[in-house]
C-alpha cells in the first residue's frame, strides 16, 4: 500500500515539474498569445493593452499559481484562440488520438507475437531470415514516411483510401474507424518489428534455462514449453517495450496526424503552440505525460502480477 | 448635401446591368448543394469580426459579416446595410439610411442601436488604438431615426467611407468571438478546432442569395497534402495554391484560375539599423536584384514586378515606371556601395517566416544575387509568432521578405505605415518630405491632388529605396470542374456567394 502512495506522489510531483517546464518555456521562447492574436495590426501601444487586458502583464509566477489554482478547481482556462473552455475542447480530441493508439496497439499486438513465436519456433530457418530482414529494414523507417508512402499508394494509385478523407467520430463511427486503419498501420509497423525482435531473442536466450530442460524431461512438448513457461518470462521485456510505446504512439501522433490530417490532439498541440495558446499547450501537455506515467504505472503492476518475486517487497 | 453617394448610385446601377446579365449555365435561385473547401490554417484568431487581425480568418468573415458598406470584386464600395449615404459638402458628417428588412442571422432586424453599438465598438480606444484606426476621427454617432444614422467627423477624411466596412453586429450580443451572428450571404454553424468550420446559406440575406447551401471549410494543414486532398475528393477547392501544385493539377477535375495575391513582396529593411541607415546602401541592394529572375525561379516566371509599396489593383495609384528607378546594375551597385565606406561589401541577415514558402524561395535567390556585389546575405528562418513579435511588432531585425497587404483598398492603407512616427512603421523609415507628402494626402477632399501627393510618397519610397521592392505575387486556385462563378477581389476575401454548382 505503502508503495502505491509514494507513487502516486512521485506521480503528481513530476506532473508539477512538467506544468512549470511548459509555462516557464513558454516564458522563454518570443511572442505571446497577445502578439499572436494581433498579428499584423499590433503596435507597441495595442499589444501592451492587449497583454494587460488579459492578465499577461502580471509577474510569472503569480500566473501560473493562478493558473495552477485554476486546476485544482478543475478549471483548465479558455483557450486563447478559440474561445473555449480548454477541458471541453481536449475531451473533444481525445477519443481521436486514443482511438488511434488502441488500433495501432492491438495490430502491434497481433501481428508480433505470433510473427515472433514462428520465428523463434523456427530459429534460423528461412522463414526466420526472411523476418529478420524485414525488421530490420522496418525498424528503420519512420512512421510519416511510412504514412506518406502509403497514402500514395493507397490513396493515389489503388485508390482504396481517401487522402484527407477523415470523418468525425460524432458523424459516422464506422467511417472514422476505417480512416485511421492506414494511420494506425503506419504507426504499429516500426513497433512491431521492434516487438519481434524483443520477443525472439528473449524466447531464444530463456530456451536455453535450466527450467526448460526441466520442463522438457517432465515430458512436455515444445509447444506446452513455449506457452506455460518460457513465453511468461520472455514476454517481461516486451511489456516494458508495449508501455513505452504507447506512450510514444500518444506523443508521436503529432507527426502522424499531420500526416494523414487528423484533427487529433497532437495537431491541436502544434498549432496552439504556434499560436502561443498555453492554456492548450499545458492541458495537452500534462494529458501526455499522465499517460506516460500511467503506463509505466500499468508495466509495474503487470510484472508484479506475471513475476511473482516482485511481489515479495 | 453633396452625395457623395454618387459613386454608390453608378454603382447599383452597374449591379443591377450586371446582375441581369448573369443567367448562363447556373443552377438558377435555387440554393443548394455543397461544398468542401480547404483552408490552410484554422481561423485561430477567434471569430470576432473587430478584433481578428489574420487575413486567412477575415477572408472567410467576409461572407459572415457586412458593414454599413462592402467590397464589390472590382474593389469598389456598394452599399451592404445601409442602403444610401450621403455626405455634407464639408466632409464632415455622414449620413447613413439603413436598408430596409436587412436581418441578423438570429432573425432579427438591423436596428439604428447596433449600428450605432458596432461602430462605437470600432471607436473604442480602450486598447491603445481604435479597432478601426480612421474611427478615432468620429466625433459624434446620432440616431436621427430609425432608419438613419448620422457619423460626424472631426476632420474630412476620403478615405472614410472605406473603414464603413467593419461589420454590423448586434448589439445584445455578449459574447461575438463565440456567437456568430452578422447579415452575410453565410451563416456560422459550428466549428470543430482544427478540423472544420460549416456554413450555411442565410435564407433572410438581403441581397442575392448565395447558390451554394452548405459550405464545409475544412482545415488543410499539411501543404503537401493538398493536391492529394483535391485528387483523392476530400476537398472541392482550395485558394492560393503554388506554381508547383498547379502544374500537378493538370488533366485533373480541377480548373485551376490564376489571380493576384494584392500584396507588396519586398525585401524590408530595417531603416534605423546600420548599414541600412545609408541611403546609398539601400539603394545598392536595389541595382543588385532582378525581380524578374526572382519571378522565374520562385512562380514559374508569373507575378507582378513592383517598384514601390503598390500594386496594380489600385489602378490609379500605381506607377509602372517606379519599376525601373532601379535597373539591375552591378557596377553601379558596387560604386555606391563603395561610396557608403562599405568597398568590399558587408553581411547582413534575412529574418524569414518559416511558414511562408514563397517568401523564403525569393530570399534564397535574393542572397545569391547580392553576391555578385559582395554582400552576404545570410537567411535566418523563425517561426511566425517569432516574427510577429521579434520583428514586427518589436523591430528586432535587419530585413525581412514579407508580402505586406492592405486591409482597405486604400492607398492609405498601404502607405500609412511609412510616415515615421506609425505604429506600424516596422522598417522605421524615416523621410520628412514623405510625411508631408501623405499628411498633405489625407488633409485634401480634391481627388486629384490626393492621388498626386499619394504618388510623391510612393516615388520616395522608390528614390529612397525604403524597401527592396520586388513583386505582387500570384496566386492560383483549384476549384473543381462541377463548380464555377470564383471571384477575384483585389482584396484578401473568399467570396463563398457567388460560387455556384453547374448544371450536369
Amino acid at each position: 500500500m505503502k508503495v502505491y502512495l509514494r507513487k502516486a506522489i512521485s506521480m503528481l510531483l513530476t506532473l508539477l515539474a512538467v506544468s512549470f517546464i511548459v509555462f516557464a518555456a513558454f516564458e522563454i521562447i518570443p511572442g505571446d498569445a497577445a502578439s499572436s492574436r494581433l498579428g499584423s495590426n499590433a503596435t507597441q501601444a495595442s499589444v501592451e493593452a492587449l497583454r494587460h487586458e488579459m492578465g499577461l502583464d502580471r509577474p510569472f509566477l503569480l500566473r501560473y499559481f493562478s493558473w495552477l489554482g485554476g486546476c485544482f478547481r478543475g478549471n483548465l482556462g479558455t483557450s486563447y484562440s478559440y474561445h473555449m473552455p480548454v477541458a471541453g475542447m481536449i475531451l473533444e480530441k481525445i477519443p481521436i488520438t486514443v482511438t488511434l493508439t488502441i488500433l495501432s496497439m492491438l495490430l502491434t499486438m497481433a501481428v508480433s507475437v505470433p510473427l515472433a513465436l514462428l520465428s523463434a519456433k523456427y530459429a534460423n530457418s528461412r522463414l526466420d531470415r526472411a523476418v529478420y530482414a524485414g525488421n530490420q529494414f522496418l525498424m528503420a523507417v519512420p512512421s510519416f514516411f511510412l504514412g506518406i508512402l502509403m497514402t500514395w499508394v493507397f490513396g493515389m494509385v489503388l485508390r482504396w483510401f481517401k487522402p484527407g478523407g477523415y470523418v468525425s467520430y460524432k458523424k459516422d463511427f464506422g467511417a472514422f474507424l476505417g480512416y485511421l486503419i492506414l494511420p494506425s498501420v503506419a504507426i504499429a509497423i516500426p513497433k512491431c518489428a521492434m516487438s519481434v525482435k524483443l520477443l525472439r531473442s528473449a524466447i531464444l536466450s530463456e530456451a536455453n534455462r535450466d527450467y526448460v530442460r526441466t520442463a522438457y524431461s517432465r515430458g512436455l512438448s515444445t509447444m506446452e514449453v513455449l506457452y506455460r513457461h518460457v513465453l511468461k518470462n520472455a514476454l517481461m521485456p516486451l511489456i516494458t517495450f508495449w508501455g513505452m510505446a504507447v506512450a510514444d504512439m500518444i506523443a508521436g501522433s503529432i507527426v502522424v496526424e499531420q500526416v494523414f490530417n487528423i484533427p487529433g490532439l497532437g495537431r491541436i498541440l502544434l498549432t496552439s503552440i504556434a499560436n502561443r495558446d498555453y492554456p492548450v499547450v499545458e492541458a495537452v501537455i500534462l494529458l501526455i505525460a499522465a499517460v506516460v506515467l500511467l503506463m509505466n504505472l500499468l508495466v509495474d503492476l503487470l510484472y508484479r502480477r506475471i513475476d511473482p518475486r516482485l511481489r515479495a517487497e | 448635401m453633396k452625395k457623395a453617394g454618387l459613386v454608390l448610385a453608378v454603382l447599383l446601377a452597374t449591379m443591377a446591368v450586371a446582375l441581369g446579365g448573369c443567367t448562363g449555365g447556373k443552377a438558377e435561385e435555387t440554393t443548394s448543394g455543397q461544398i468542401t473547401i480547404g483552408i490552410p490554417q484554422d481561423l485561430e484568431d477567434g471569430l470576432d469580426p473587430h478584433k481578428v487581425s489574420a487575413a486567412g480568418t477575415k477572408e472567410i468573415l467576409f461572407n459572415i459579416y457586412e458593414g454599413l458598406v462592402k467590397y464589390d470584386e472590382s474593389g469598389d464600395l456598394k452599399p451592404a446595410v445601409a442602403s444610401d449615404v450621403q455626405t455634407s459638402s464639408d466632409g464632415l458628417v455622414y449620413t447613413f439610411t439603413l436598408r430596409d428588412g436587412v436581418k441578423f442571422h438570429n432573425g432579427n432586424a438591423v436596428t439604428a442601436e447596433d449600428v450605432i453599438y458596432s461602430i462605437n465598438r470600432c471607436a473604442d480606444a480602450s486598447g491603445g488604438e481604435a479597432l478601426v484606426p480612421a474611427f478615432a476621427n468620429i466625433t459624434n454617432i446620432e440616431k436621427k431615426d430609425d432608419k438613419t444614422v448620422e457619423v460626424a467627423l472631426a476632420a474630412p477624411d476620403t478615405d472614410f467611407l472605406a473603414s464603413m466596412t467593419a461589420a454590423i453586429i448586434p448589439a445584445d450580443n455578449a459574447d461575438p468571438a463565440v456567437n456568430v451572428i452578422g447579415t452575410g450571404p453565410y451563416r456560422f454553424v459550428e466549428r470543430a478546432p482544427q478540423e472544420s468550420i460549416t456554413l450555411q446559406a442565410f435564407e433572410d440575406y438581403w441581397g442575392e442569395k448565395a447558390h451554394i447551401k452548405d459550405v464545409v471549410l475544412k482545415v488543410v494543414a499539411n501543404p503537401d497534402a493538398i493536391v492529394m486532398e483535391l485528387k483523392g475528393g476530400s476537398i472541392d477547392m482550395i485558394a492560393r495554391i503554388t506554381d508547383t501544385q498547379a502544374a500537378e493539377l493538370q488533366g485533373s477535375d480541377f480548373n485551376v484560375l490564376e489571380g493576384t495575391m494584392n500584396l507588396v513582396q519586398a525585401l524590408y529593411l530595417n531603416n534605423a539599423v546600420e548599414p541600412f541607415t545609408d541611403a546609398r546602401v539601400r539603394q545598392a541592394l536595389c541595382y543588385a536584384i532582378d525581380p524578374q529572375q526572382i519571378m522565374d525561379f520562385v512562380s514559374g516566371g508569373k507575378g507582378t514586378e513592383l517598384g514601390s509599396s503598390m500594386f496594380p489593383a489600385f489602378g490609379k495609384y500605381f506607377d509602372e515606371s517606379l519599376n525601373h528607378t532601379y535597373d539591375k546594375d552591378v557596377e553601379k551597385a558596387k560604386a555606391l556601395l563603395a561610396e557608403a565606406g562599405y568597398p568590399n561589401g558587408f553581411s547582413f541577415t534575412m529574418s524569414v517566416p518559416s511558414n511562408y514558402q514563397q517568401h523564403i524561395s525569393t530570399a534564397e535567390v535574393l542572397a545569391e544575387q547580392f553576391k555578385e556585389i559582395g554582400v552576404d546575405a545570410k537567411l535566418e528562418l523563425i517561426e511566425w509568432d517569432s516574427w510577429l513579435s521579434d520583428v514586427y511588432v518589436g523591430r528586432q531585425f535587419e530585413s525581412t521578405v514579407i508580402g505586406v497587404d492592405a486591409s482597405t483598398l486604400t492607398a492609405r492603407a498601404l502607405l500609412e505605415r511609412f510616415v515615421s512616427d506609425n505604429g506600424k512603421n516596422f522598417i522605421n523609415f524615416a523621410s520628412g518630405d514623405y510625411d508631408k507628402a501623405f499628411a498633405a494626402a489625407v488633409a485634401t477632399t480634391d481627388d486629384a491632388e490626393q492621388t498626386a501627393q499619394y504618388k510623391k510618397c510612393l516615388q520616395i519610397l522608390s528614390e529612397e529605396a525604403a524597401n527592396v521592392y520586388i513583386q505582387d505575387l500570384p496566386t492560383f486556385v483549384a476549384l473543381n470542374k462541377k463548380y464555377d462563378g470564383y471571384k477575384f477581389y483585389p482584396l484578401y476575401v473568399q467570396d463563398l456567394a457567388a460560387l455556384y454548382e453547374k448544371e450536369e
